[in-house]
């Protein structure tokens, strides 16, 4: 392995987690109707698989709701190059493209249904859909 | 147990030598990366969650994530830790909310002790068997969850994740078991996941090289794996429905154990003129055994709302307690769909002395609403009789025999069709073409019992199930656990049970598990004794015998003792500290019965096989002139209590002593050594009748690799004092 993969390496990995840190001190600033109007807005804000910017947002929600999307689809995008260690092993960061995620969607029965998914398709060619809102649908009987 | 009370007391004392030594020997290691007071470190006060001792919320995740580690770590082995880390994040809320996520944070090839050359492997399973963690990463395993399930109205049908641990109490209706999510995604990042490219199916790396699991991953039509598929093939293959098979061995092993065919209910089975239908299964265990169950079906009838006088289903929806409880106890009860929870129905039946209950659509087939599958029935508690389902029309053909008699069915599985979630034998993948970014990397949903690794979860594994997938991660490389099995050994009690229990240790090289039973009937001490088979997920004692003749001490006479075999016991543990005990009497007068255990003291399942406790002393031991009794020596979970039980008789009739030490160079002082009475067998036990009498001590010293003598030291005047020479029943091999 080179010195220079490495350094980029392990830089990259704790930029995730302050960048995250970083979003949680706007999220608890917000005011959590407004953030809810901005994610069922998500789709004139942001491009689906790309998250490019569709129009500019208009409040501190929409703003941190592009913020939060482009994170993620930037830390989705990311492709670290396979590194070859002394040994002979090659080791390559690949986390998003094989990762799962959980969700959780109303099926058409009113019922709760938890689905897991590549995690790439939550975050990055499919955005969430949160058009939609939520009903009071009541639990099937 | 009350006596032993004083010896979990004693764990505390070694609390902090157990600390030092379990982070050093670590399995799974997490970092609960979250900031203070946020996700895993959330100081909120939560409500009390069954069977998890968090008082905040972060406390209640970070017990709720340990015990999913202690669940892998008690199957799986390796040569180096695997980090962890986890936390939680803002991931949104909408329609398709999204839970949690992980997986493995990197793949490799061509590592020290790689079982297949130029193939892909996860890092964490890399990593545990080179035996060296990835310096050039954080962790091995990233697992992320979504914080604002648990702060806002997040999601239509999901109010809050449930923290609960208690496999006897189920997540409440409109919550997802965390321990489950924890599971399932720690499953991924263990390597339960396909390292090809979503779209277009291409292996990475550079060249493309094919991964550990596509080595498994097979195409029927194709008669080929992944392997050799060509990456247009693959994507063919990924949506081919059940042609897409995973055909590890040891998967594959399991999954023949586990997996059932199609429901079905016959009427009148044994009559001229049997009708058979289909029937759907329920979700979650216990499972009805695939001998099913022959019964005569009845109509539950009670008051509350529901159909008019005159429609055959008048009175029939058991929403309400039934008033036919007479007719109903002890049968079939055929329940119509409608007006209130099905776990309203079942607990109603249940409360009535019914042997289940079939539950009837109230929907035509073909109708939006309709339930025409199995698992459709949703439930928020835990009860020992099955809850099937049927259709409407089937409903009705078994309810016309019904009034004012009642009907011979059995409701079973159709042996004469395949396990569901099998092709030729072999277990499937997903490989739907709907919903496509589940496929490959789970078991197929049609599974039946369903699995901790379907894509679509269910609060089935809430309790801690791993089904097959263990079997999956050994087949792509993981060490199993048979090198730690003496992790379950020591002394196992129900807490709402002191003053019985069992003890299991490892003779003969750790390898021939023996268990003890030490209980009661109608106020009299009793034992069971017997050795059993290790079959991975469970350990089976199918001839636990009792004995009886001998008389104590000097009276006691080897030819005197009888044996009689006398009950199965099934141990499943859930982690190495809790375990469902089984059991299973050879007598029709008493029934199964079956007790949720943990070990006395506490101790980390979070070990790897090189660093488990130094167990070689635990065991059986006797005195070769006096087969028919003996004592049983364990060292317990924190790697400082000893615990004694001496397995005797008086008057021809079993009774047990127990006591507790801690050992000072080759010796063990137990000077609190208790005879207990007043209990009684199975439900009849009641933890308030046990009395303990205070019996002397015992001093035992280590002398030859395999021989202990024991001097016993008796203040009742029926037990006399005595020195005995002992030898273990089985030994061990001698440097």
């Amino acid at each position: 392995m080179t010195s220079k993969p490495l350094f980029l390496l392990l830089f990259f990995l704790p930029l995730s987690a302050s960048l995250a840190a970083s979003d949680l001190t706007e999220f608890f600033a917000l005011d959590r109707a407004e953030l809810r109007a901005a994610e069922s807005k998500i789709n004139e804000l942001l491009e689906p698989g790309t998250a490019r910017l569709l129009r500019e947002p208009l409040n501190d929600a929409e703003r941190y709701v592009v913020r939060r999307q482009q994170r993620l689809a930037a830390e989705l995008n990311q492709r670290s190059a396979p590194i070859d260690l002394a040994s002979g092993e090659q080791v390559q960061p690949l986390f998003w493209p094989v990762a799962r995620a959980s969700q959780v969607i109303t099926g058409a029965d009113g019922r709760a249904q938890f689905r897991c998914v590549t995690a790439s398709a939550v975050l990055g060619r499919e955005l969430p859909d949160f058009r939609a809102g939520n009903g009071n649908r009541g639990a099937v009987q | 147990m009350k006596g032993l009370s004083m010896i979990q007391s004693m764990a505390v004392a070694g609390l902090t030598a157990l600390l030092s030594f379990s982070l050093q020997a670590q399995m799974l290691q997490v970092d609960y990366s979250d900031p203070p007071n946020f996700g895993f470190n959330d100081n909120t006060p939560a409500d009390p969650a069954p069977g998890n001792s968090g008082t905040t919320l972060g406390e209640q995740r970070r017990a709720a994530f340990d015990k999913a580690m202690d669940i892998w770590s008690s199957r799986l082995d390796g040569n180096s830790l695997i980090r962890v880390n986890a936390f939680f994040e803002d991931i949104g809320c909408g329609d398709t909310t999204t839970l949690g996520l992980g997986g493995s944070l990197g793949l490799t090839r061509n590592f020290v002790n790689a079982p297949q050359p130029d193939t892909n492997y996860p890092i964490s399973v890399a990593a545990a068997l080179r035996g060296q963690i990835y310096a050039q990463f954080d962790a091995e395993i990233q697992v992320r969850f979504n914080f604002r399930i648990d702060s806002e109205p997040c999601a239509e049908t999901l109010d809050a994740f449930w923290y609960g641990l208690d496999p006897l109490v189920p997540p409440p209706l409109r919550t997802a078991s965390f321990l489950e999510l924890a599971l399932h995604e720690l499953g991924h990042g263990l390597g339960f996941q396909s390292l090809t490219d979503r779209e277009d199916r291409t292996f990475f790396g550079s060249p493309p090289t094919p991964d550990v699991m596509s080595g498994l991953i097979f195409d029927v039509d194709r008669n080929a794996s992944w392997r050799e598929l060509t990456p247009a093939q693959r994507v063919q293959s990924a949506t081919s429905g059940d042609n897409l098979v995973f055909t590890g061995e040891r998967t594959n092993l399991r999954a023949a154990e586990r997996l059932l065919p199609p429901g079905r209910v016959i009427l009148d089975p044994a009559g001229g003129s049997a009708q058979t239908f289909v029937a759907w299964v329920q979700g979650y265990a216990p499972f009805l055994p695939l001998e099913g169950l022959d019964a005569e079906l009845a109509l539950a009838q009670g008051p509350g709302l529901g159909p008019e006088a005159g429609d055959p289903w008048h009175r029939a929806l058991a929403c309400e307690p039934l008033d036919n409880g007479s007719q109903v106890s002890g049968k079939l009860v055929l329940v119509r769909r409608g007006e209130c929870f099905f776990a309203t129905k079942w607990q109603n039946v249940f409360d009535a002395g019914g042997a289940g209950i079939i539950i009837v659509d109230n929907q035509l087939a073909g109708a939006e609403g309709a339930i025409e599958r199995d698992f459709g029935i949703a439930v928020d508690r835990n009860l020992p009789i099955p809850i099937w389902m049927v259709s409407d029309q089937t409903g009705s053909a078994l309810r016309a025999p019904l009034q004012p008699s009642f009907a011979a069915v059995h409701l079973g599985y159709n042996t004469q069709q395949p396990p569901r979630g099998t092709n030729q034998g072999v277990i499937n993948l997903q490989a739907s073409t709907e919903n496509t970014d589940s496929n490959v990397s789970h078991f197929a949903t049609s599974l039946a019992p369903r699995s901790l690794m379907n894509p679509t979860l269910s609060n089935v594994s809430f309790g801690g199930d791993l089904d097959q997938v263990p079997e999956l991660l050994y087949d792509i490389g993981w060490p199993d656990a048979s090198a730690k099995q003496a992790q379950y050994s020591g002394n196992w009690f129900n807490p709402n049970r002191g003053g019985e229990g069992c003890q299991l240790t490892f003779d003969g090289g750790q390898d021939t598990s023996v268990l003890t039973c030490y209980l009661y009937n109608n106020g009299d001490q009793f034992w069971l004794i017997g050795n059993g088979t290790d079959l991975g997920d469970r350990y089976e004692f199918n001839e636990m015998v009792i004995t009886s003749g001998a008389d104590y001490g000097a009276a006691f006479d080897p030819d005197a003792v009888t044996i009689d075999r006398w009950v199965r016991i099934v141990m499943r543990p859930v982690d190495c500290s809790n375990a469902t005990f089984e059991c299973q009497p050879d007598f029709d007068d008493l029934p199964d019965f079956s007790s949720q255990m943990t070990r006395i003291t506490a101790g980390s399942c979070n070990v790897r096989a090189a660093n488990q406790l130094n167990r070689t002393l635990s065991g059986n031991y006797f005195d070769v002139d006096r087969g028919g009794e003996g004592i049983q020596l364990a060292l317990e979970a924190n790697g400082l209590s000893w615990v004694i039980t001496f397995y005797t008789y008086l008057d021809g009739d079993q009774v047990w002593m127990i006591g507790s030490g801690s050992r000072a160079g080759n010796t063990i002082a137990f000077d609190d050594v208790i005879l207990t009475r007043g209990g009684d067998y199975g439900t009849a036990f009641d933890p308030d009748a046990i009395e303990l009498i205070p019996f002397g001590r015992f001093d035992l010293e280590f002398t030859e690799c395999n021989d202990i003598t024991l001097q016993i030291t008796s203040n009742l005047p029926q037990f006399s004092s005595d020195t005995r020479t002992l030898t273990r029943i089985v030994p061990r091999e001698c440097t």
